[in-house]
């Protein structure tokens, strides 16, 4: 009598979960940044040549260095199943102080992204306090073009993202490689909407790639309910308020 | 080593070595000549991350 109950129970609580009949998986993707040949910057860029003494280029080396074995012993985990996906950077990161501040800044990314299909939002904590930021949903330029990322068949697609940077406005072509055959429609970041899962993509000067997918226990990815809900816009204003204080 | 980035960072720099003021609005520079994407708060961490990190660490002077 107790085992079926227990079996009715098992099954009512799985009919009433959302996630019933569906699977959950971690994607785990490497971040890459650019390199910059600093030696070569600092003769030919007239406004960096008063500031090229040899402590800067030092620091500015073994910066890139610590950068550079930072990235490629961090995972950026995506976890998704047919409801939500959650984008974050590993706890790894941690332990390596303020060169994990500083990664996680060159990057761009700070607490979480949730994606489910209504919206985008990633909480982060900056200046001191909790945000939400609402991101636009993307509209993606597929093309003709296919190439292999870890052995899966990935289309290329393309859009492009405004950015309020220090000096104004400017549009930035993000490149994303999907694949159809992983028919979930996420990826890094906030970049989602793509007819497959995104398993490459460049970001100006960082590019994500996929590195394994496992499949986990089934679970529920929740929305973040904890902070103030704002614009990517008025995100990006209330940095240039402080940036602009830090110079006055 | 350093602290963490965000407003109360600010209050640091009151306090904070000139030199390192000077070291980190150089590398701010550098960064923002060299990252044409930059936001200001990208801008304005990497200012307080080579303050920061100036103070911790002396041997930079």
């Amino acid at each position: 009598m107790l085992k079926k109950g227990i079996y009715i129970y098992l099954f009512l609580s799985n009919f009433f979960n959302p996630l019933f009949g569906q699977n959950t998986y971690k994607a785990l993707y490497k971040a890459r940044i650019v390199e910059i040949n600093y030696d070569s910057v600092f003769k030919v860029n007239k406004k960096i040549k008063k500031h090229s003494t040899n402590i800067n280029l030092s620091y500015l080396k073994k910066q890139q260095k610590l950068l550079s074995d930072l990235s490629k012993k961090t995972y950026l985990t995506l976890e998704y199943n047919e409801v939500a996906s959650k984008f974050y950077i590993n706890d790894v990161l941690e332990n390596d102080g303020i060169n994990s501040i500083n990664f996680s800044n060159r990057i761009n990314i700070d607490g979480f992204y949730f994606t489910d299909s209504k919206q985008t939002l990633n909480n982060r904590n900056s200046y001191g306090q909790e945000f939400i930021i609402d991101f636009p949903k993307y509209k993606w330029n597929i093309e003709n073009i296919s190439k292999k990322v870890a052995n899966y068949n990935c289309y290329k697609a393309t859009t492009i993202k405004k950015i309020l940077t220090i000096s104004g406005i400017k549009k930035l072509k993000i490149t994303a490689w999907f694949a159809p055959e992983i028919a979930f429609n996420y990826g890094p970041k906030e970049y989602s909407g793509l007819p497959g899962l995104i398993l490459k993509l460049t970001e100006g000067g960082v590019t994500y790639q996929i590195e394994k997918i496992e499949k986990i226990e089934n679970k529920i990815i929740n929305e973040p309910t904890k902070g103030k809900k704002v614009t990517i816009g008025e995100f990006e204003a209330i940095g240039k308020k402080m940036y602009e204080s830090l110079n006055d | 080593m350093g602290t963490m980035v965000n407003a109360n960072s600010e209050n640091s720099l009151e306090n904070g070595d000139s030199t390192c003021f000077e070291f980190a609005e150089g590398i701010q520079d550098i960064y923002e000549q060299t990252h044409p994407y930059a936001t200001h708060r990208q801008s304005f961490n990497e200012f307080i991350i080579a303050y920061d990190d100036c103070v911790a660490n002396t041997q930079i002077y």
